[in-house]
This record gives C-alpha cells, structure tokens and sequence, in this order.
C-alpha cells in the first residue's frame, strides 16, 4: 500500500513501507527512474532511500495534488529485474587499514581470517546514499557480522574506509567523524566532484568486496 | 579580474550562489546560500543574474580589501562600512582599488550577504559555485576564506547604484510550517507543544541544522525511524524530543521523525536564527505558502525593475554651500 505524505510545501514522499527489504526498494527505485528522465514538469530532486522516494518541486510550477495524481498511476510499475549495474571493491583487511576488525572478530566469536571470509562472500545491494556525498548503504551483511556502533564515535574515520554497523555495510567517501566499525580501506574514491560522473555508486547498484593481499595494490 | 583581499576572514565567510541542483539522490546537500532570498536579494543590487555567487558571512564579518572598482551591496543582517563609514544595507554602491570594506553585523539576525558586479569568479564545479564544506569541494578551495585569499570577480554587467524598494516583507511573527510527513508518529501534546510555545536556539547552529531548546515535541513511539527523505526546512525530532531546524548543509536522509517542514517562503528566515534567539511556529497550509513564495518572488522582481530602470538614470555630483551631494536622475515610463 502506497502512502502519499506531505513534506513541506516543496516535496512529498512516496511511502512503499517500513522495511529494507530488496523487493520493497525496487519499487522505489522503479519509480525513481521514471521520474529521473525528467517526465514530471516542476519536480527539481528525487532523492530515493530503503523504503521511501523524496520528490522535491518547485511549488510554483506544480503542486501536491497534481503530482499525487500524476504520480499514482506510475507506483505500480513492477522494477526492471537486474536492473543493477555490479562493482567490485578491492579491500585491505585489518591493520592500520581496518583498525576493529580484531574486535568484530572478537564480538563475532570468529577469527579475523573468517570475518573477512563472510564479509567479502556476499552480494550487497546499495539500498540508497546518504549520511555524507556518495556514501553507500549496503544490504545483505550476513547476520554473524552484525555489531553495534562504537558506543563513542571516532571523530575522524578515514576516507576509503570499509565499515559495518548493525545489518548495515558501508565506505566513507570522505574523512568525517563516525560511529561504524571499520574493518578495511579501499582506494577506490566513492565521490570525485571533478570526475564525470562524480560519484561511484547509485541506488540500485550490486557491490562484492574482494580482498586484497598485503603488498598487492588495492587501487585496481 | 583581482576584486578583494581578504584581511579577516570572519568567522564563516564562503563564497556561495543558489547551489546545486540534481544531486541530493547521492547524498550530496544543496550548499549554497543558507538565506537564498537575501543572496538574490544582493544580486538584483547589483545588476547580477539572482543566482550569482556573493559572499556569506555568519556571526562577524569579513574585512576585505578593495582590489579593483566593483559595484557591491551587502543584505542580511549585515551592513557594509566602507572605509571606515557606515552605509545601509540591501542598497548598492561603488567601491575602488585601495578601499576598505567591512562587514558588520546588525544584530537583525545570523547571516549576510555581499554581492558583487559581475559575481564572484570561482571554478563551477558540478553546475554551482558554492562551497560544499562537508565534502571540501567548490567555492574558494572548497574551504571558508581565510586572511590573504584573494577573490577574483567575472566581468561586471554594467549597472548603477540601486535601492531595495520598501514594502518587503519583514521577518517578524512565527516561521509557518506545514504539518507531516511523520506528525503522526507524535503525541497530541507534543504537536501543541510545536505550535504554541517559544524555542531558544541552541549554541549547536550551523548550515546544517539549528537545534532548538525548549518545550518536549513527544512521540508517541519512538523517536527513529527507518531512513527517510529530509528536505530543507524539515523540522526532525530526535529522542530527546527537542527539535532541529535542517538548513542548506543537511544531510538528504536521515532517522528521525519529522513532525513539519518549515515552508520555502520562510527557509531565509530560518537560517536568520542566530544562537539565544527565540523562534515559534505556526501551522500554514499549502495555499499560505504559494502565497507566501509568490510575494516574495514579487518583491524581488520589483527591486530588479527598480534596479533595471537605475540603468536609465544618471548620476551628477553636486556641491551646495561646501558640501558634496550624490544625485540620482533617472526618466519616468
């Protein structure tokens, strides 16, 4: 059941549900790339999460029940089946690199060797970005991988960083403080504001993490 | 072309335009102008395009040395003192090389604006010259300025001296808000809590958000929410029930429930609360708020008329009994 909500005089949601759930983001993604070719007169960004789609618009160009309306009939359009493009994201594990991969290990009652295992063994799925430019959520942490956050966030996570939190994965793009334990550090860059396009990742997008050795270059 | 040196930087001096557009679905925040209207506002003075960047300052302003001539007008709440004389704001006036140019609070608020013929010269980077500080990228650097840094300005359009007209209007009486997308995840009493009482902005006021203290918003369940879509002007509600006003710099998404959005006729004047302030709310509905936008869109179109027609008029210097008079002739329609 699709829920419209108000948001200000300059946007609305569209509500698919309450969960992360691959199925249920779909559809919001579906809808999102109806509405990214431009279709929709007035509508200015679109900014699609786990379960939700922002739409913002220019008030002065359209309104809320006109979009509702025009927006309705769009919900219900199934998502495009392997729609996602897939990445890979060479990854240094541990050390100074990944500084609380020991204490997952620890929390996890597994060795190091085997939380690396399990957490470059899946597919994730970027659910949507967020937190800071370019930052990715993943789905699909095994479940033997889920840790709460630092009870006292760092105050400077380093750029590249791969880190975990709850049933959640994810990669600072930028140095920033955070609270996600961090068990590794790519070189690859999330977001490069000169680049074309800037960012590496987009909602819809299927991640695998590989390992890379010591003294192999993790830049690809 | 070289238009200023900065010899203080004030506190949190960026060069910012309208921002970007597009990029919000990535997790990137507008930038821009924290008070757009006071930033197109600056512009129009000065015959600008309204979405040329200018200068934000927060709290103190900056001083700057005049590098080369250049038409400015700073709106807001600060007004200019050029070489040491005080000048009103929201009017423009000619600076030249050798001038010092301060920016000074007026205490009307947090935020000013200082717009220069031409604009200020910084590489575009993703559609937008604004500073985006969270990533350090755009503007000056990417980064506040700082003493020492050196502006440059893109060619100036050719205009005259203007004033803002009157009849704006002014930023009195609560900010209106319209209700959702989560109010009901709130308690009667904590809405009414929203909507009746005064709030104290907090010494926690940025460009992404100004936390508010006082009267508990309640949820009825709890505070987080699975993550959600944040526009500007969302009012969020973290667990301990006091609110946060998200501004220009706020994250696209985040946790917490929303009870209301402030409307986009009252962003500018959101971004106006300065710490100690006192801020209500009042709930609006969607035929308020285009109302709202559009006398606000209407004002501006008058000060760019007003602007346009000082191109037609000229200036004479007269000099009556020793003293020096500046006089502006311009054709009526």
């Amino acid at each position: 059941m699709v829920r419209f909500l108000q948001a200000g005089d300059a946007a609305l949601v569209v509500e698919y549900g309450d969960a992360v759930d691959p199925e249920l983001n779909g559809r919001v993604l579906a809808l999102y790339h109806q509405l990214a070719r431009g279709v929709v007169p007035g509508v200015v960004e679109l900014v699609p999460t786990y379960r939700s789609l922002l739409v913002e618009y220019d008030p002065l160009v359209t309104g809320y029940p006109e979009l509702v309306e025009m927006l309705r009939p769009l919900t219900g359009v199934p998502p495009a089946p392997g729609a996602g493009r897939l990445l890979e994201v060479p990854v240094r594990y541990g050390g100074p690199a990944g500084p609380d991969l020991e204490e997952v290990a620890a929390h996890c009652g597994l060795t190091p060797g085997e939380v690396i295992r399990r957490h470059s063994a899946p597919t994730y799925r970027v659910y949507m970005l967020g937190f800071s430019p370019g930052f990715p959520y993943l789905g699909g942490l095994d479940p033997s991988l889920h840790v709460p956050r630092l009870s006292q966030p760092r105050l400077r996570v380093p750029a590249g960083s791969v880190a975990i939190a709850g049933h959640q994965a994810g990669i600072y793009p930028q140095t920033t403080p955070g609270g996600w334990r961090i068990i590794g550090h790519t070189r690859l860059v999330p977001f490069n504001p000169v680049l074309d396009p800037p960012f590496l990742f987009q909602a819809g997008d299927l991640v695998r993490f590989v390992p890379v050795k010591e003294n192999e270059d993790a830049g690809v | 072309m070289q238009a200023f040196e900065v010899i203080s930087a004030g506190i949190l001096t960026t060069v910012q335009d309208l921002g970007r557009r597009g990029y919000r679905r990535f997790g990137l925040p507008r930038s821009g102008a924290a008070d757009g209207f006071s930033l197109q506002l600056a512009n129009i003075l000065v015959g600008n395009p309204r979405d040329a960047a200018g200068l934000e300052c927060t709290a103190v302003g900056p001083t700057l040395r005049v590098l080369g001539p250049a038409l400015v007008s700073c709106t807001g709440a600060f007004a200019p003192v050029l070489n040491g004389s005080a000048w009103p704001p929201d009017v423009s006036f000619w600076v030249n090389p050798g001038d010092t140019l301060e920016l000074r609070p007026t205490g009307e608020g947090l935020r000013g604006y200082l717009g220069v013929s031409g604009g200020i010269d910084v590489p575009v980077v993703m559609g937008s010259r604004s500073t985006c500080l969270k990533a350090g990228f755009g503007g000056y650097h990417g980064r506040a300025l700082q003493a020492g840094d050196v502006l440059a300005c893109r060619p100036g359009p050719g205009a005259r001296p203007a004033r803002a007209p009157a009849g704006r209007e002014t930023g009195c009486g609560p900010l209106r808000v319209i209700l959702g997308p989560q109010d009901d995840l709130f308690t009667r009493e904590g809405l009414a809590a929203l909507l009746e009482s005064e709030y104290r902005v907090t010494s926690q006021c940025d460009r992404m958000g100004c936390r508010l203290q006082g009267p508990p918003v309640t949820h009825s369940g709890r505070a987080d929410i699975l993550s959600d879509g944040v526009p500007e002007g969302s009012i969020q509600v973290p667990g301990n029930a006091q609110p946060i006003i998200l501004l220009c710099d706020g994250q696209p998404t985040g946790g917490y429930a929303k009870p209301a959005v402030v409307i986009s006729a009252d962003l500018g004047r959101a971004a106006q609360l300065a710490p100690g302030a006192t801020v209500s709310f009042a709930q609006a509905t969607r035929e308020k708020a285009r109302a709202a936008l559009l006398c606000q869109q209407a004002y501006l179109d008058r000060a760019e008329r007003l602007a346009q027609a000082a191109l037609g008029s000229r200036l004479y210097q007269l000099r009556v009994q020793g003293r020096a008079y500046r006089v502006q002739v311009e054709e009526l329609p």
